[in-house]
């Protein structure tokens, strides 16, 4: 991400009260790799020439300021790379199903598992090209949610999947669980047919996290 | 389950239709899986076993040959896989109709020539 015009987006009050509470610092990275902390000593000034809640980061002209991809926060939990997709990596017990069913995805179908992150929030999208689909029939494919976390809040959200033809499906959170649920038309009750190497699945959900 | 990936970069003017693709290249061998973004030349396939020349040659022809996708292959594709609740109110209809048909001193149409027909009409549409 490049911000120019010396502004990044929290500008004016609008961002100070998002970030009360649970969020003790904000920082940028610069291309140079430089840490830039946005909260000045006063709480409310940052670091670069700026005053009140008006953060300017300071650039070579001394105005326009550019920063990374990235965009942390540091919270009780730690810092959180909250400012773009990270990618996740291939590992095959992310992809499981119901039942006794077996999703089987190689490292190469994975063409997009990825999340961003802000606070509570995640954005999942993914991309499963060519699995396989063995064992009992039943009518989940579950993803897990990365970086660990706990669904808070259920939600469904409409998903594409092929099976010899694309079709919406859809996928379910759960509170309480870890994985989101890829399901065919109807919300469930029908199962996925048995694949070798020709199950597609795709989509993207905003998922509310504990 | 062992994976052979082997790409192909393939020019085509407007994109194939992906499962008269997945068709075609399951002729050539029955585990291949297409992995493709659409906007790009490249078609990452992946079977089973390691690819052969001869594979390679004919996965290579089939994506170049491969029809373009359209509305009515995707609807055929559709209907070809009618969930359950499209399935339902096409047979309930087929049999209103051949109770009408046998009284009329009609044969009975068959499912299969019904979905024929759908299909048929799709790609009128």
């Amino acid at each position: 991400m490049t911000i120019g015009g010396g502004y990044i987006g929290m500008y004016g009050s609008g961002f100070a009260p998002a970030i009360s509470g649970t969020i003790i610092d904000v920082r940028v990275k610069s291309l140079s790799g430089t840490w830039v902390s946005l909260i000045g000593p006063t709480g409310a000034s940052g670091s670069g020439s700026g005053s009140g809640s008006q953060v300017i980061i300071p650039g070579a002209d001394g105005y326009d300021g550019f920063i990374d991809d990235s965009f942390y926060l540091l919270g009780a939990a730690g810092i959180i790379d909250t400012g773009r997709w990270i990618d996740v990596p291939y590992n095959s017990a992310n992809f499981t199903a119901s039942g006794t069913m077996v999703w089987d995805v190689q490292s190469g179908d994975q063409a997009i598992y990825k999340y961003f992150i802000f606070k509570k929030m995640m954005f999942l999208a993914w991309k499963i090209n060519a699995s396989s689909i063995t064992g009992t029939l039943s009518d989940q494919l579950r993803l897990k949610v990365p970086n660990g976390a706990i669904i808070a809040a259920s939600t469904v959200w409409p998903t594409a999947y092929f099976q010899s033809a694309w079709i919406q499906g859809w996928a379910e959170a759960v509170a309480g669980e870890t994985f989101i649920r890829i399901q065919r038309e109807g919300l469930g009750g029908t199962n996925f047919a048995l694949s070798t190497n020709s199950t597609y699945a795709q989509g993207m959900m905003i998922l509310e996290t504990q | 389950m062992a994976a052979f990936y082997e790409p192909f970069n393939v020019v085509r003017a407007v994109e194939p239709d992906f499962n008269a693709l997945q068709i075609a290249l399951r002729l050539v061998e029955p585990t291949i899986g297409i992995i493709h973004n659409a906007g790009t030349n490249v078609y990452n396939l992946k079977k089973n076993t390691s690819w052969t020349a001869g594979e390679i040659t004919n996965a290579r022809n089939a994506i170049i040959n491969a029809p373009n996708v359209t509305a009515q292959s995707v609807a055929q594709a559709r209907i070809d896989n009618f969930p359950i609740i499209d399935k339902a109110i096409i047979l309930t209809i087929i049999d209103e109709i051949n109770i009408l048909r046998v009284a009329a001193g009609l044969p009975a149409r068959t499912v299969n020539q019904a979905i024929t027909a759908i299909r048929n009409k799709a790609a009128t549409l």
